[in-house]
């Protein structure tokens, strides 16, 4: 089974864009949308839920006001910045007085205050990280996701995503494809480990290339062969040039190149991917694919599965 | 003053608003440009400030000496599972280690010393009478937390004179990382484009700010006069601060890394964007005090 994963450095560059359209013309991947913090490819991929999980991958710390001797351990030894003072009523509580409050925007679960309490007041409870959808389409299953609002944890809500998606595919013995996010941290590498091969779309613009550069790096670090796409090209083809000179200097190839086309949003607009129209972006992104397919494809179906 | 600019969705031009908002107001007011993206910051591409000093920023992990007894409480206690007791010794894995501690406050004969590890840096400089702050994650890196949770302290640090205007440029995305550089604002910024792609991260965003109880506005970037975002403000009584409209050449300005506040024509945009952002945040202030 194979993984790639399509990803930017920069943001709205046109990964969904990219990803929507590949789907499409693969007609048979499991694709997985990873950006799960603002998922946007179910907005041009027709399909309907067919399973709805929650996902609890949280844990945060909270106090038993109760047992508080405010002895401000829980305080001194968080790193996180989460426990204060707030006037909060307990049970057994006298109105009024102070106690620590956790604030769970800020834990971490790391259970410090746990094991700083002398009198075992703070406990680490579970809390849910998101929703996981497994949908139909007509071009394969997508898994996709929902971060409950400001959660913590969308790292590991994509490698929940991307197991679920892996285990379809190891199923149907399929291709996963997957719509990234922007940036390079935690998310990023969550959503790249275990691929085979990373598409990094990118924009001719000063920022578009300093975000490429990083996001190169990263991938370079953890070994995952990497190519690159520069969408809406000629915005700048000077630009345009100093991105695939920089990425001849490093040994990267530059797979493709898509025009601007204003066809692209009236596409989102209308729900579709752009291959669906015939117009200049979606004949260049039917070029990338035919070059990309065959290795991508070919395991499908003729390897054995993998463990 | 401190304003939040940020999107939900990546690339609808959070960069582009805080970066001329900064300059736009430097020449009156002792400005200061916070950029979050530590990510992917891109703010000093535009402002290509003179930098003065840059500080590491270091994440703790353990290191353990000789009098550990391998008992395995270290081990039991850490979440992130960034140490294990095999074959007769300690095994520390510092790229899973969150830096909490909590090996140290578990370990019953003082085995756990810490050593320190870079994570990124922050980096200051000034430009055009604007202050410039940036957070810069180490490529390979995955915690983006502690390096914001530094800039944070390093804004505040800096920023203890009353009239002062901060712009934080904030991550896309609807994370902690966002609440954590946008909390406390007087003004989130939500930044979007008429896109369906926009409208929908936007939502998020306006879900986000209402969580946190930020007061907030939207600016539309890239506006081609559809109804698209107007109408969802409206319904939902959101205050369009301004619109800026789609517009070639700015998407060419904006490739050369230049700022917008060189072309008048766009200079007067963002002046006018400047003043309504200040006069909405006096409003709120004064109509909260009342309330």
């Amino acid at each position: 089974m194979k993984q790639i994963a399509i990803i930017s450095g920069k943001g709205g560059t046109g990964k969904t864009t990219v990803a929507a359209a590949f789907a499409e013309l693969a007609e048979q991947m499991i694709v997985a949308d990873c950006d799960v913090e603002a998922p946007n490819l179910h907005l041009v991929l027709a399909h309907s839920v067919k399973k709805e999980t929650e996902y609890v991958g949280n844990r945060t710390a909270r106090i038993d006001v109760s047992l508080c001797t405010h002895c401000n351990r829980c305080e001194e030894v968080c790193r996180f910045e989460a426990v204060t003072e707030k006037v909060q009523v307990g049970e057994g509580v006298r109105e009024e007085s102070a106690f620590p409050y956790i604030d769970s925007k800020r834990c971490e679960g790391c259970a410090a205050c746990v094991y700083a309490c002398p009198t075992q007041a703070i406990q680490i409870y579970p809390e849910g990280t998101g929703k996981v959808f497994l949908s139909e389409t007509n071009v394969g299953d997508f898994a996709h996701a929902e971060l409950y609002l400001a959660a913590d944890g969308s790292g590991k809500l994509v490698a929940e995503v991307r197991r679920l998606a892996r285990d379809e595919a190891r199923r149907q013995n399929k291709t996963v494809l997957i719509d990234g996010s922007p940036g390079i941290g935690c998310v990023v590498i969550s959503t790249i480990t275990g691929c085979q091969q990373v598409l990094v779309v990118t924009e001719p613009s000063q920022s578009g290339k300093h975000d490429l550069e990083r996001v190169i790096k990263v991938t370079g670090h953890f070994k995952i062969p990497t190519q690159v796409i520069i969408n809406k090209w000629d915005i700048n083809p000077e630009v345009s040039q100093e991105i695939e000179d920089a990425c001849t200097q490093i040994g990267v190839v530059v797979i493709g190149k898509i025009p601007f086309d204003p066809m692209v949003p009236k596409a989102i607009a209308l729900g579709h991917p752009i291959t669906r129209y015939e117009s200049p972006a979606a004949e260049a992104l039917r070029t990338i694919w035919s070059k990309i397919s065959p290795e991508l494809m070919e395991a499908s179906g003729s390897h054995p599965q993998s463990p | 003053m401190r304003l939040a600019v940020l999107s939900g969705k990546g690339g609808t031009g959070k960069t582009t608003v805080a970066v001329n908002l900064a300059l736009c107001w430097a020449p009156q007011r002792k400005t200061t440009y916070v950029d979050y993206d530590v990510e992917e910051p891109n703010g000093f591409i535009f402002l290509r400030p003179q930098i003065r000093n840059t500080l590491t920023v270091s994440l703790p992990y353990p290191k353990i000496n000789g009098v550990c007894t391998l008992c395995g409480k270290c081990s039991e206690a850490c979440q992130y599972h960034a140490l294990a007791v095999v074959g007769g010794q300690v095994l520390v894995f510092p790229e899973l280690c969150h830096g909490c501690g909590t090996c140290g406050i578990v370990c019953p004969v003082g085995a756990v010393d810490e050593v320190k590890r870079p994570l990124g840096e922050i980096d200051e400089g000034e430009r055009d009478g604007v202050q410039c702050f940036q957070g810069v994650l180490k490529e390979g890196e995955s915690l983006a937390g502690p390096v914001i949770r530094s800039l944070r302290r390093r804004e505040k640090e800096y920023s203890l004179q009353v009239e002062e205007v901060i712009v934080a440029d904030c991550p896309p995305g609807s994370s902690c990382s966002v609440i954590h550089s946008a909390e406390g604002s007087d003004l989130a910024i939500l930044v979007t484009e008429p896109t369906l792609f926009g409208l929908h991260d936007l939502k998020i965003a306006v879900r986000l700010m209402r969580e946190m109880g930020l007061e907030f506005g939207v600016i539309q970037n890239k506006d081609d006069g559809g109804p698209l975002i107007r109408e969802y403000c409206t319904q939902e009584g959101i205050v369009i601060l301004g619109d800026i409209p789609f517009d070639l050449e700015i998407a060419r300005i904006y490739s050369r890394g230049q700022s917008l506040m060189h072309e008048p024509k766009w200079a007067h945009l963002f002046k006018t964007l400047g003043d309504r952002i200040v006069t909405e945040v006096d409003q709120r202030r004064t109509r909260g005090g009342i309330a």
